[in-house]
């Protein structure tokens, strides 16, 4: 099962999705969300590959650009969010909001 | 199936590190570790495009990454205005042309793109794939023509937003 990579990606979206929900960090959040299309790709392209189809490909791909896009603009807006409040918790976004 | 195995091992590894880490930039910079490897599953089971495109990907966030830092900097503000004049637009150029590019490789090309192989890069003569994946071609130009257009309006709001200021 570990040489068919269904296994880490598994693991990986069941890490990124803890830190998601676990972690007060913004950035983190962020990143841990960005990580679980990424292992949602791998899966599809995995089953893609063993069942000779194209489709998984294109799945993969699209989720790997979703991931890509969210973790890019995540990225800005937290690093603006920094360059506002001078901090990285959540606590600080929700006075924000407010 | 050694290889798959280190490789496996390297991503759980990371992602925890990247999940557990108290440094918010060490998190970072190990997510960009991460998507590497992944990057490296993709070239080592042959997907030409996947491998391509996450690469893409990958530069993306390191570019926005490396230059915000630079920007967190207490730099001159005329250095500081420079680069977000261009960093955003090139930024948004490069997500834009590919998610168009794709959406033109999926509606134009044909399926034979997303099953090419590494592999057939070392068999077959480079030309004839290349003249067989015609789609790349596609790819690129709409990326470039897009990432004109993007530039354009960016660089336009942008300016608005200077102006604004000033006034």
């Amino acid at each position: 099962m570990i040489e068919s990579f269904y296994f880490p990606a598994i693991i990986l979206f069941c890490i990124a999705m803890a830190g998601a929900i676990l972690k007060r960090n913004i950035l983190l959040s962020v990143l841990c969300t960005g990580l679980m299309p990424l292992s949602i790709a791998i899966m599809y392209y995995h089953f893609g590959l063993t069942n000779n189809k194209a489709s998984g490909t294109e799945a993969a791909l699209i989720l790997i650009i979703y991931a890509a896009l969210y973790m890019a603009f995540g990225l800005i807006y937290v690093l603006n969010f920094y360059n506002k409040k001078k901090s990285l918790m959540t606590e600080d976004m929700k006075i924000t909001i407010e | 199936m050694g290889l798959d195995l280190v490789l496996s091992v390297l991503i759980v590894v990371i992602s925890t590190m990247t999940v557990f880490s108290r440094q918010p930039f060490f998190a970072v910079f190990s997510f960009i570790g991460l998507m590497f490897a992944i990057m490296i599953i993709f070239m080592i089971k042959g997907s030409v495009i996947l491998s391509t495109v996450l690469l893409l990907s990958v530069g993306s966030v390191l570019l926005v990454t490396i230059v915000q830092l630079f920007m967190n900097l207490d730099l001159e503000k005329e250095f500081q205005q420079y680069y977000k004049m261009n960093v955003v637009p090139m930024f948004g150029m490069m997500v834009m042309g590919v998610i168009l590019g794709v959406l033109s490789l999926t509606v134009f090309g044909s399926k034979d793109i997303f099953l090419l192989k590494t592999s057939q890069l070392k068999t077959e003569p480079l030309n004839k794939v290349i003249l067989e994946s015609y789609d790349i071609m596609i790819l690129l130009s709409v990326m470039g023509l897009l990432g004109v257009i993007t530039t354009a309006s960016l660089l336009i709001n942008n300016e608005e937003e200077t102006y604004e200021e000033e006034q």
